[in-house]
């Protein structure tokens, strides 16, 4: 197998649970003794089973600490689960190598006993540089420290990205473009900005349902997407993802991957993976949600997947074009049918569909890539909604 | 059994508006004249359909025997006939009161005439039925006898002075009702001796007997082996079992040897359909028939629907469920009719057709109630008269069915006379409602502080939201009735609607022209609050013919697009995509617009 593999370590753990986030994170004060180091020896049994699977080694070309707030991890907890990487990918020479941080729990040092461990790029939560709207959003940081964090993490290492929200129920379109302004002029290499989405399960979810407040509209939120890809531009960013931007050649090249529907394991609790097993099939996998619960599985089985399912080639071809389109340089279609089949491409995407929205101006096909036109790009899931049917009715 | 005397015979039966006493005052008949045992009699019993009991309204035609034992010694035989007390059945009514020589108006002393009691009343008349004014609920604190024996005397005109005050409730007057039906209601004329002949009051199903066959006997005999023919129907039929109702055996079916001229009874004779038997049709003596020696009964029509409206499944799937249904309920309800339609916007579905509003809503209950349907209903229409230029006069069911304006010479639509009872404070606003709905007024006669109206109107204005408007204007004091009052010219117009120019059927509408500006904009208003913007701009427009009348814009959606997508997420976020698209219909042929089911049903339900 020669396919490269992209490696993301989920740290299941925040300080405290902010009310927007719907990600597998768990508030947790302070790491129980042991419990740091039974979970870290957990993905080390995992990234060894997966060695096993896949047969041997396969070049790892990123490898991802997201989270939760994987800034709790101690840097021998990061280097050790480095290693296991490192075991699975043979070395990790040239790999990109990043960790979120959370300006609650990262300090210079961690930064830099991070970098020396082998760490290359870091990515910040930030989400706001206003103190009412870090309030607002449940953050337990101050806009000061958020900066702080920022600096820290560009001293230790060149490639920092920061996390920010936006379409804050009253917030104003030249206050969050200063914001931006402000952030973009620090020098860091990549921005991911994200409109405020309304999870279920999310005490936000309850609030809006209970009309404490209202989200704003789709409208609104078109004037802060061309906001923000206004001014990231004029600073000198790429627009190469709906909600990321990066000074050229810095885009994440592990989310890239992903985006681009290349194999990725996901290791501990929740994640996700799309790994092609030496048979040749592609399979979907997901880890055991609850950390303890996890935990608890690998210790009795050594292994914890709650889903692992073999996508049919329609699926996942389905898959490729939903991620792919996100991205500004959208999908090779040769690429595509070349990798799940050519007859595989009708049944996967609805081409009568497709033509009918690249004449209404919303995609463009330029020799065999198909990509999303400006106008198009923040429309993007009423495109799919259109394009790709459900796969078992009839196309 | 022998011939009773003739003289010792009553049929009679009971007016009233809903809610006036008509169920637990034939509880207590029954009782009184120990036709039901008390200690196993339930509420309401003549009321045998779950939705009867429910709604309290009669929508079969039911009977009852009891014998009375009066004060002059005799006893006497009395037929008691519910009858359907809504004007949507009127004709059924009709025919139920021509069955008897009498009838009790039952009018609740604390609440007046109502509106839906006159035309009852005035159907007994023009049958020449004795009618005996009941005031029920005496025992209520708020009775006003005298006040409500003015109001009979005033709007229904009919003689008052002895009025029988009674309470169904605590059974006082019952006595005095039941002499009063001994002594007021004449017995019937007839003769037992001569060739067979009735009147078919109503027919049901019954899974044990098969149809059942209620008759008035006006001459000769009913019995076992009997070969009778229905002159209307022209069929012959032996007869197979005769018997009268009583609500307390099974089937409600008591055998007895033999109907004779003057009684009312039931028989079955191994009919197929309830539809064969037509209310109304002449029940004859085969051989006198044949031989042209009996006249059929006056007064026999066959009932036509005059409400129509779609009916959808919201779940595709139950098509094949809600045609079932449709079948076993025209089985006891032939006054309704369904056949299959097909609309892009809504599927696959029937047009039914109703023989008013009522009808419509009873018949939409069961088939939800009784058979667990999820109904999408259109908005109702009625039938309309078209000449062709040909000179070809066609009924039009469904407004997207009209001929081309060329073809068209003339159009006619149904009128009704309404009868509308009201308070005198709302009497300024109901008069500028029935103004506004193209009425004319043909009456006003005042009652103390209530105005009686009448007014003749478009049936189509009816339809709409006439009830519903003169509830609220009036906050419910106002009582209304209508009667068919045959078919009239207008100023039509037939208004399409469009969606992406693309015509869609389920919305076309007949209106005045007067009203269709109005009207299309109001629709449309409607639909664009209601279709969820889309990937590109969505145009509605009305239209008459080629012309557009009013138009709205649908914006196209400017963000529809997840902020944060990454590894993990992909097969979560993928599947709620197909879930956002489920329940969505999608329409090709317009341009491939995105419109849910609840959008389109809440356009059609559209009142305004
Ligand atoms: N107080 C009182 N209530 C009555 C009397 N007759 C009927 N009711 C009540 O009035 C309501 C309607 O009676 P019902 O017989 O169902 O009326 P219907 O709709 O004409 O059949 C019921 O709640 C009865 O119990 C009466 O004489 N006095
Ligand atoms: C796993 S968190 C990254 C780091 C770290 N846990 C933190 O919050 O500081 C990923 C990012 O997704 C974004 N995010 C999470 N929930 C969101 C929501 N409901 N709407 C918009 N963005 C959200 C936030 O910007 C967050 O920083
Ligand atoms: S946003 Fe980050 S810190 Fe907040 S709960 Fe989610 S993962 Fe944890
Ligand atoms: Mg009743």
């Amino acid at each position: 197998m020669d396919k490269d593999l992209a490696i993301y370590v989920h740290w299941p753990w925040c300080k405290a649970k902010c009310p927007y986030c719907d990600f597998n994170s768990h508030a947790l004060e302070q790491a129980e003794g042991g419990l740091e180091e039974a979970y870290v020896a957990a993905l080390g049994r995992e990234l060894a089973g997966w060695k096993e699977k896949l047969g041997g080694t396969r070049r790892v070309t990123s490898v991802f600490f997201g989270g939760g707030t994987p800034s709790l991890m101690g840097v021998d907890s990061v280097a050790r689960v480095l290693n296991f990487c490192a075991d699975l990918g043979g070395d990790l020479t040239g790999a990109e190598i990043t960790v979120e941080a959370n300006p609650t729990s990262a300090s210079k040092t961690l930064f830099k006993g991070l970098a020396e461990a082998g760490v290359n790029r870091f990515s910040v939560g930030v989400q706001g540089l206003r103190e009412e709207w870090l309030e607002f959003l449940g953050r337990k940081h101050a806009v000061h420290e958020a900066l702080q964090t920022l600096e820290d993490a560009m001293e230790a290492c060149g490639n920092v990205n920061a996390d920010v929200i936006y379409g804050l129920p009253g917030q104003q379109l030249e206050d969050w473009t200063q914001q931006l302004e402000k952030l973009g002029k620090m020098g860091l290499t990549h921005l991911s900005a994200y409109q405020l989405t309304i999870e279920k399960n999310t005490r936000f979810f309850s609030d809006v349902r209970r009309g404490l407040w209202t989200p704003v509209d789709s409208d609104t939120e078109a004037d802060f997407f061309a906001a923000t890809q206004a001014t990231l531009a004029g600073l000198g960013y790429e627009n190469y993802e709906i909600s990321n931007f990066s000074k050229p050649g810095k885009a994440c090249a592990h989310n890239l991957h992903v985006w681009r529907y290349g194999d990725y394991l996901g290791v501990g609790a929740g994640a996700h993976g799309r790994v092609t097993l030496p048979d040749g099939h592609l399979v979907a996998t997901a880890v055991v949600r609850q950390p303890q619960g996890y935990l608890t599985r690998m210790g009795e089985a050594g292994e914890a997947l709650a889903v692992e399912k073999r996508l049919d080639a329609a699926e996942a071809m389905q898959e490729a074009v939903f991620s792919g389109l996100r991205l500004a340089a959208g999908i090779d279609t040769a690429a595509l049918r070349k990798r799940f089949g050519k007859g595989v491409w009708g049944l996967a995407v609805d081409d009568v569909e497709l033509a009918r929205l690249e004449e209404g101006g919303l995609l463009r096909q330029t020799g065999t890539i198909l990509a999303l036109s400006e106008n198009g790009w923040p429309k993007l899931d009423g495109i799919l909604r259109r394009i790709l049917p459900r796969l078992g009715e009839a196309v | 059994m022998s011939a009773q005397k003739l003289t010792h015979i009553r049929n009679f039966s009971i007016i009233a508006h809903i809610d006036h006493g008509k169920s637990t005052l034939a509880d207590r008949l029954l009782e009184f004249t120990g036709a039901i045992d008390k200690r196993t009699a339930k509420d309401q019993m003549m009321d045998t359909m779950e939705i009867e009991r429910e709604r309290g309204i009669t929508i079969k035609a039911n009977a009852t025997r009891m014998h009375y034992k009066a004060k002059d010694g005799t006893t006497y035989q009395m037929n008691f006939i519910d009858t359907p007390g809504h004007v949507d059945f009127a004709y059924e009514v009709s025919r139920s009161l021509a069955a008897c020589e009498g009838a009790l108006l039952v009018v609740d002393a604390a609440q007046g005439v109502e509106a839906q009691t006159l035309a009852n009343v005035y159907t007994a008349i023009d049958n020449n039925l004795e009618i005996i004014p009941v005031l029920n609920k005496i025992d209520l604190p708020s009775a006003e006898p005298e006040k409500v024996k003015k109001q009979i005397e005033e709007l229904v005109g009919l003689p008052a002075d002895d009025a029988i005050a009674a309470s169904a409730k605590t059974g006082l007057g019952i006595t005095d009702i039941l002499e009063a039906i001994v002594h007021k209601i004449p017995a019937p004329t007839g003769d037992a001796t001569a060739p067979t002949k009735g009147l078919l009051v109503d027919a049901w199903y019954d899974n044990y007997l098969g149809v059942v066959v209620l008759i008035r006997l006006y001459n000769g005999t009913l019995t076992r082996g009997s070969k009778i023919k229905l002159m209307n129907a022209d069929r012959t039929y032996i007869v197979d079992r005769v018997g009268v109702l009583h609500p307390q055996e099974a089937q409600r079916f008591r055998n007895v040897e033999t109907l004779y001229a003057g009684e009312v009874g039931v028989f079955t004779c191994a009919m197929k359909e309830v539809a064969d038997a037509q209310v109304g049709d002449t029940i004859a003596d085969h051989t006198a028939a044949s031989q042209g020696l009996i006249k059929a009964l006056p007064g026999f029509k066959t009932v036509q629907p005059m409400v129509f409206c779609g009916l959808y499944p919201t779940e595709g799937d139950d098509y094949e469920k809600l045609k079932d249904a449709l079948a076993k309920l025209r089985v006891n309800d032939t006054s309704f009719t369904y056949i299959s339609e097909h609309s892009p916007a809504l599927g696959h579905g029937f047009r039914c057709g109703f023989l008013g509003l009522l009808h419509m809503d009873i018949i939409q209950t069961r088939l939800e109630r009784e058979y667990d349907l999820d109904l999408v209903t259109t908005a109702p229409n009625v039938v309309y008269q078209v000449r062709r230029t040909t000179g070809e006069l066609i009924d039009v069911e469904k407004p997207a069915d009209l001929p081309d304006p060329s073809q068209i010479a003339e159009m006619l639509e149904p009128y009704i006379k309404a009868t509308i009872l009201v308070p005198e404070e709302y009497l300024g606003s109901v008069i500028t409602l029935c103004q506004e709905k193209r009425g004319v007024q043909t009456g006003l006669q005042w009652q103390g502080n209530r105005a009686m109206l009448s007014y003749r109107l478009p049936l189509n204005e009816v339809v709409l939201d006439f009830n519903d408007r003169l509830k609220s204007l009036t906050r419910g004091y106002a009582s209304f009735d209508y009667q068919a009052d045959g078919f009239e010219g207008g100023d039509l117009v037939k208004v399409n609607i469009l969606i992406n120019a693309e015509p869609v059927d389920a919305f076309t509408m007949v209106v005045h022209r007067a009203f269709a500006e109005q009207r299309g904009r109001a629709l449309l208003s409607k639909m664009k609050e209601l279709i969820p913007r889309q990937l590109f701009e969505v145009a509605l427009q009305a239209a008459i013919g080629g012309k557009i009348i009013a138009r709205e814009t649908v914006k196209p959606v400017r963000k529809d697009v997840t902020a944060k997508c990454y590894g993990g997420d992909v097969s979560r976020k993928r599947k709620l995509l197909d879930k956002q698209k489920k329940g969505k219909k999608r329409m090709k042929s317009m341009g491939n617009v995105e419109i849910p089911q609840e959008a389109f049903l809440a356009a059609l339900k559209l009142g305004d």
